[in-house]
């Protein structure tokens, strides 16, 4: 294979699309489609196999879910770089598509010179946004960072008692369970949920237990490591 | 010479009047009361959508890395050279600190 040709694995739930690209893409000089999959992970398998140089996933299709493509390609730690192929002005999945680690995003609106010209540049080592959703990219990363940012703040204000209880809480035990299991009165241990709900902003152990998981807090804070 | 370190906590802000505009494929930003035009690269008008007064220099410069593969310095560069650029073309409201 020529020494700047850029090896590709394709993913996605549909056969159909799948083939299109593989005929649409394969043809172009400079590339060459490896091998495609319809499942998430048969596309990671392949590409653990194939070590492809760039794996161009499709975002959301029945049966796919490309953001998930997306991050376990990228947990095989390999060279290969991830492209995601989304909807063009879908600010929310291009989002999950930079958290996820992908290395390029192109629309379905995009040609497929503008396809093969993004597979070059990100086997180059660059990076890939349509230039019309940069802005709004960025202003979109900029609000999630804003967002962890006051979490984390949020979450330092707790005291080590509380801490203890909040990751009770999460487990899903009961009142009466944290307080045998951490010597407290069931008294003290609803004053304690009552003090983190406020510190938190939330209404609920349900929504304290989402706001943990979404801003990761417990590994952040090397809580329940062991 | 080289320019004054700006101030990173700073966040620029475009004069009221100004719009984006795209003529023949180019992204232009236009004063029209001043009769002000200036043509910006994909990266510049990005950042030109941040220059809102609430976003500061280094809130940009993280976002930037978290997108492109370029280091810390050099988005940090390019996010000064862009936003001396507007000043100089005067399309930002002046500072205050």
């Amino acid at each position: 294979m020529a020494a700047n040709t850029t090896t590709v694995v394709l993913g996605g739930g549909m056969p159909a699309v799948l083939e299109v690209l593989d005929f649409a893409l394969g043809r172009r000089p400079g590339v060459a489609i490896l091998d495609w999959d319809t499942s998430v992970q048969g596309t990671v398998d392949k590409v653990a196999a194939r070590s492809p140089d760039v794996a161009l996933v499709c975002a959301d299709l029945p049966n796919w879910d490309g953001i998930k493509a997306c991050t376990d390609i990228k947990r095989l730690g390999t060279s290969t770089r991830v492209i995601v192929v989304g909807s063009e002005g879908d600010q929310g999945t291009l989002i999950s598509a930079v958290k996820a680690g992908a290395d390029g995003y192109v629309t379905v609106a995009d040609s497929v010179d503008d396809l093969v010209g993004a597979l070059h540049q990100v086997h180059r080592g660059e990076s890939r946004v349509p230039p019309l959703m940069l802005g709004s990219l960025l202003r979109g990363l900029i609000e999630l960072r804003r967002e962890d940012d006051a979490a984390l703040e949020r979450f330092a204000s707790l005291g080590n008692r509380e801490r203890e209880v909040l990751v009770e809480l999460v487990a899903g035990l009961d009142h009466h369970t944290i307080a045998n299991k951490l010597h407290l009165s069931p008294h003290t241990v609803r004053t304690h949920t009552q003090n983190i709900l406020t510190k938190l902003g939330v209404h609920s152990r349900l929504e304290a237990a989402r706001f943990v998981f979404e801003h990761d807090l417990f590994s952040r804070f090397g809580i329940g490591d062991g | 010479m080289r320019e004054p370190m700006p101030d990173t906590t700073l966040r620029p802000c475009r004069l009221p009047g100004t719009r984006l505009e795209q003529k023949g494929g180019r992204v232009i930003v236009c004063d029209a009361d001043r009769n002000v035009m200036l043509a910006l690269n994909e990266s510049a008008a990005a950042l030109w959508e941040l220059c809102d007064g609430s976003i500061t220099i280094d809130e940009m410069v993280v976002a930037i890395c978290e997108v492109s593969s370029i280091s810390a310095h050099q988005a940090r560069d390019d996010v000064e050279r862009t936003l001396a650029e507007f000043e100089r073309a005067g399309l930002l409201l002046a500072s205050d600190g």
